[in-house]
């Protein structure tokens, strides 16, 4: 039988998340992002009046998207879709048109100022070849990120999205976004 | 600020664009169907007709994060990506229309301008040809380029004007109108909202009108600003 | 604020600019220009907070790149918080402290001259030496924060001849700690990951304190569907994943307690075998709760009667894996004690002592001891009068407000000598005003830290610490549930001209004529240590996974056994305690109607967030990123009655001082609090982001001075503020 392609995504239950932003800090600390960026950010949500509160925190970054809006509008092939699912960029291949950043319906790329090029969340593909997982998922104190390859039936992320509901961001922008959040 | 100058970058650059396939566009028609009493109006189109764009084409290619590897565009050809395409009709439009140009100079024209050349190479005058002979079939090659060009260009340029608006911060009234625009301008798209490029598909009644709702605010959008 | 309003304010507002230029990594292109690229991995421990997770560190070329979490500790659960990831920043903070600094100008005026290590250690030598002289060396104190290395400075203040040890319990937990102790003879740690039923009174584990029980909480309410409930004036991150919250009226926690031991007391819901075996004073305690029915207490909580009452039932059905948490910071009312107390009577009459899904006394690992000269016990007694004011608090920790009034009024006795190590007294402390008059009467003061904190702005020299990255520090043993012995190796060589705090101390004592107490290095004290360990090479073994704990699985029930002697004076568990009754408290809680503020006045209260430590991370870039200004929480209804606006800047006074802080008008508080956050509006010069009036006011400053009756400890939300639009 044929190996079946890998495909990585991320199962997120926001109801784990307290907002304490150790993925924020890992994740600038791991990739080496500047201050004035971010590569993952929180929707945060308050609604009612004291005392019916609803608070939610929603974490969020690029969704490596199966059918990435940014990779088709990118004019030079700097950005990428590997073998395994994850979008990435060229960096020495990228121009610094922008283009990808009005494609991306999440908004989850960012210009680098300093270097002309744009960049965003990788899924920390440095550790995932080291066999390791991205730092937003390891660091959780909440565990509220599973990594993992959807494609492989024994995985965390495949057990959780055959046995739990959950729903996509922005389905209707067809770009086949791999980030599951839990309901 | 950065963001600033990019959207009025674009802006300029869609006047520019617009002018230059504008007058090729009239120069074309002069030199294809128009009377004697048009040569006028097909020569001034001709000569004025490269610059604007090639300024602006200069421009964008500036304002890339890093411009000197502009090449790149001309590496590869993504024909579902207006960036791509449009920069391809850029180039061949540039070259076409500077051949036009070209064309459309009178003898003694070109050769002053041949004269003009600091180092008097031998080998630059090689390029001193006629080309008036070629004026229509230039006009009839450049045509449909020209009409590419407004296309696809205002496309990706429009778009990042109104994204660029958009990530300013500062507010004002504006903003919202623009958002407005930008979301009706989906909903009554005629291609499907998501690719935004005018492949011709209608979308479907229900994701317009969708888009309608969300654009006027009727629907709620995904993530409210807090202020934790 | 979602990630546009973050990029906005990072990059459009002058703060970025700052932050931009203060934010500073070791050489990032490291990376891409070596191609020979050195990588190693050192575990070690993280000092960003006092949890002390393991992390391991990753190093590429001499740079510390990134913190990851080991997971081989069952202490950190795997995990490093948003503090623990930006310890990197205290390593490579351009503003840090790089060189002993000696004061120049006078004191808060921030003007420095960078000396040699011997002229510090001369110079503060030389000025504690004068002081031991004129007024004997009881007239210092030393006060310090913990850490793996305290024990060698309070030990060097013991050598010196001083028993004023002030240690950061009397500011925090005091109270919660006695309370229990007094009850169990032991503070217990509680087993949220095995509980069913969680009622948690203002202990936001889910924001102010990243440690196992965040985890252990989070895991248990959303996979295990254990219930919590949370009662809290405002509402916090968690509030917001509580299934049931109150916002009671502040101070009323104690009525709660008592109404829900009424109400298991008189349906028979406490486990009657237990209470038995393992208690005393159940009689007193239960005609002692009788007035305090759930009617009662909804009148002094506003939570309703009905809710009480389904509450106490709906404890004590899931007992024993019911727990009433008892908190960590303490530091809240003048009877705090007795609301603590109350929690523990709540926890031993549900039987929940030693059980799964309980209460579990900390296991421990016997650790060897290094064999030193010892010195003589200190001859004066404390100049917080322990003995005298707070009988049955922890003299070791001490009672550090009582000794700042007795410092300022000069009795028992003058003390002119301050020495402080990891700790921030101008913020720790309440009433920052007091806290400069007692730097005014001092003749030396010395500070030992890693960054130039207010305290140190204010001192006479400051000796620079290597931070945990880059020292060896005493291997340490973190009871619990799970006990692990930790161990921290430098995981680079100090990038500064900085010591540990052995190092320091030695160079002190050895000018103080104590240098023989000291006498050996940090490796020593850990062999000492370590070989009490039931493993082979037991300090490679740490130096190469950071962590041992004992492979057997957590115990319980060790202590419910006949032949078991609780650390009472009973021997049992003492719901009554006459030894309370023995020293003048009250040895069952008696509640009384707390004061309310005023109208036209607000009670302030506290608290942290999941991305700060106490104050000294408010300057650090990758945090104050998330919160780069103080703000006034306030309802919308308390707003408009004053005229404030969200953003508003507005003037709140109390009777200690009087800040000015910009308004956040929100529904999350009660109309009668306003809150604020702490570490903002700091006086030294060199914390940028944190430091003068536009990172906003300094809570420190508008807190009133006041104290547990019983520990000592700091009593921070008694304080009626007015608030006015500036």
């Amino acid at each position: 039988m044929a190996e079946r392609k890998k495909r990585y995504a991320l199962v997120i239950d926001s109801r784990k998340c307290i907002a304490c932003r150790a993925c924020a800090v890992a994740c600038r600390a791991e990739n080496q992002v500047p201050l004035a960026y971010t590569r993952n950010w929180l929707n945060q949500e308050l609604r009612g009046e004291l005392p019916r509160l609803l608070a939610v925190s929603e974490p969020e970054q690029c969704h490596h998207c199966a059918q990435p809006a940014c990779v088709r509008v990118c004019p030079t092939g700097a950005s990428y879709q590997r073998a395994d699912g994850i979008v990435t960029i060229n960096d020495k291949e990228c121009v610094g048109c922008r283009y990808c950043m009005i494609a991306c319906p999440f908004d989850a790329r960012f210009f680098r100022e300093d270097r002309g090029v744009v960049e965003k969340c990788d899924l920390c593909k440095a550790r995932v070849e080291r066999g390791e997982i991205p730092a937003c998922v390891e660091t959780c104190p909440s565990k509220v990120r599973v990594f993992g390859d959807i494609n492989d039936r024994d995985s965390k992320v495949a057990q959780l999205l055959a046995t739990r509901q959950y729903r996509v961001k922005k389905s209707e922008a067809g770009t086949a976004p791999q980030i599951y959040y839990l309901v | 600020m950065k963001h600033i100058e990019w959207g009025y970058l674009i802006i300029s650059y869609l006047f520019l664009g617009g002018l230059s396939a504008g007058l090729f566009f009239v120069s074309a028609l002069s030199t294809l169907f128009g009377k004697d009493a048009n040569v006028r109006i097909a020569r001034w189109g001709a000569l004025l007709s490269p610059w604007p764009v090639i300024l602006g084409s200069a421009l964008l290619v500036f304002d890339l994060g890093n411009w000197y590897r502009f090449y790149k565009f001309f590496l590869h050809v993504q024909f579902v990506s207006p960036m791509s395409v449009g920069a391809w009709l850029l180039l061949f439009f540039s070259l076409v229309s500077l051949l036009y140009a070209f064309a459309w100079l009178t003898s003694e024209q070109r050769n002053t301008l041949f004269a003009r050349f600091p180092r008097k190479l031998p080998l630059l005058q090689v390029f001193n040809v006629d080309l008036s002979a070629y004026r229509r079939r230039l006009a009839v090659l450049g045509l449909p380029i020209a009409v590419g060009v407004g296309i696809y260009t205002r496309c990706p340029a429009r778009r990042r004007a109104v994204a660029a608006l958009l990530e300013h911060q500062s507010g004002g009234a504006a903003i919202p109108f623009f958002r407005a625009l930008y979301r009706l301008r989906r909903a009554t798209a005629r291609c499907c909202p998501q690719s935004r490029c005018h492949c011709g598909k209608r979308a479907a009644p229900a994701v317009r009108f969708g888009y309608l709702l969300h654009g006027t605010g009727v629907l709620r959008s995904d993530s409210i600003p807090a202020p934790w | 604020m979602n990630r546009r309003h973050f990029l906005g304010f990072a990059v459009t507002g002058a703060a970025g600019a700052t932050l931009a230029s203060v934010s500073y990594l070791p050489p990032w292109s490291s990376r891409e220009k070596t191609a020979e690229v050195q990588r190693k991995e050192i575990p070690t421990t993280c000092e960003m907070c006092v949890n002390k997770c393991s992390i391991i560190a990753v190093v590429e070329n001499g740079n510390i790149l990134k913190l990851n979490p080991n997971p081989e500790s069952p202490r950190s659960r795997g995990m490093v918080c948003a503090r623990g990831n930006a310890g990197l920043q205290q390593v490579y903070d351009p503003a840090r402290l790089k060189k002993p600094l000696l004061r120049t100008g006078a004191r808060g005026e921030g003007k420095w001259k960078a000396v040699s290590w011997d002229e510090a250690w001369d110079f503060a030598a030389s000025k504690l030496s004068e002081v031991k002289q004129k007024y004997g060396p009881q007239a210092s104190i030393w006060s310090s924060t913990e850490s793996f290395a305290e024990t060698f400075f309070k030990n060097l203040g013991l050598a010196f001849g001083s028993p004023n040890v002030e240690r950061h319990p009397t500011l925090c937990l005091a109270s919660v700690n006695l309370a229990y102790s007094l009850t169990f003879g032991t503070v217990p740690s509680f087993d949220l990951a095995n509980a069913n039923y969680i009622i948690m009174s203002g202990a936001n584990r889910l924001e102010s304190f990243i440690m196992p029980d965040t985890v252990d909480l989070i895991g248990s309410t959303t996979e295990r569907k254990a219930r919590l409930i949370y009662l809290d004036p405002r509402f916090t991150v968690t509030a917001s994943k509580a299934d049931e919250w109150y916002p009671l009226r502040p101070h009323s926690d104690l009525a709660f307690i008592l109404a829900l031991i009424n109400v298991i007391v008189s349906e028979n819901r406490y486990d009657k075998q237990f209470v038995t075996a393992f208690t005393v004073g159940m009689d007193q305690l239960a005609e002692h709760v009788k007035p305090f029915t759930p009617e009662w207490a909804e009148v002094e909580t506003e939570i309703p009667a009905r809710d009480i009452r389904r509450i106490a039932r709906e404890f004590s059905d899931a007992a024993p894996r019911a727990v009433y948490y008892a908190g960590r910071r303490s530091s809240w009312y003048r009877d705090d004690f007795h609301m603590r107390r109350a929690q523990a009577i709540l926890n031993a009459i549900v039987g929940n002592w030693d059980r799964q899904g309980g209460m579990v006394p900390n296991a421990k690992i016997t650790l060897g001891e290094l064999m030193f000269l010892p010195w003589d016990d200190p001859q004066a007694p404390r100049v917080d009068e322990m003995e005298k004011n707070f009988p049955l608090a922890a003299k070791g920790d001490g009672a550090y407000l009582k000794m700042r009034e007795n410092i300022l009024a000069g009795v028992p006795y003058p003390v002119k000598a301050w020495m402080v190590h990891k700790q921030d007294p101008m913020n720790a402390l309440p009433e920052q005003s007091k806290t400069l008059r007692m730097i005014e009467q001092m003749d030396f003061i010395g500070v030992i830290d890693v960054q130039m904190s207010d305290t140190a702005w204010y001192a006479d020299v400051v000796f620079p610490e290597s931070t945990y990255l880059e020292r060896h520090d005493p291997i340490e043993m973190l009871a619990g549930i799970q006990p692990v012995v930790v161990m921290r190796q430098p995981v680079i060589p100090p990038l500064h001209d900085t010591k540990p705090t052995l190092e320091i101390v030695q160079g002190l004592a050895k000018r103080l004529g104590l240098g023989q107490y000291f006498d050996y290095t940090v490796e020593q004290w850990n062999e000492a240590q370590a070989k009490e360990l039931p493993i082979d090479a037991p300090l490679d073994y740490l130096r190469k996974h950071g962590v041992w704990s004992p492979p057997d699985a957590p115990k319980y029930g060790t202590t419910l056994t006949a032949e078991h002697r609780f650390g009472t004076e009973s021997g049992k568990i003492e719901l009554y305690s006459a030894r309370l009754k023995q020293f003048g408290y009250d040895p069952l809680p008696v509640y009384t109607t707390p004061s309310q503020p005023p109208p036209g006045k607000f009670r302030l209260i506290l608290g942290r967030k999941a991305y700060f430590t106490q104050a000294n991370t408010t300057n650090n870039a990758w945090l104050n990123t998330f919160q780069p200004e103080n703000r006034l929480w306030i309802h919308p209804k308390a707003a408009s009655g004053i005229g404030v606006r969200d953003s508003d800047l507005v003037q709140v006074t109390s009777a200690a001082g009087s800040i000015r802080v910009k308004a956040r008008v929100s529904e999350e508080i009660r109309p009668d609090c306003v809150f604020t956050l702490h570490g903002y509006g700091k006086k030294s010069q060199w914390q940028r982001l944190a430091a003068g009036e536009k990172s906003g006011g300094c809570d420190a400053e508008i807190i009133e001075t006041a104290w547990d009756t019983v520990s000592g400890g700091g009593a921070f939300h008694e304080t009626f503020v007015k608030v006015t639009k500036v």
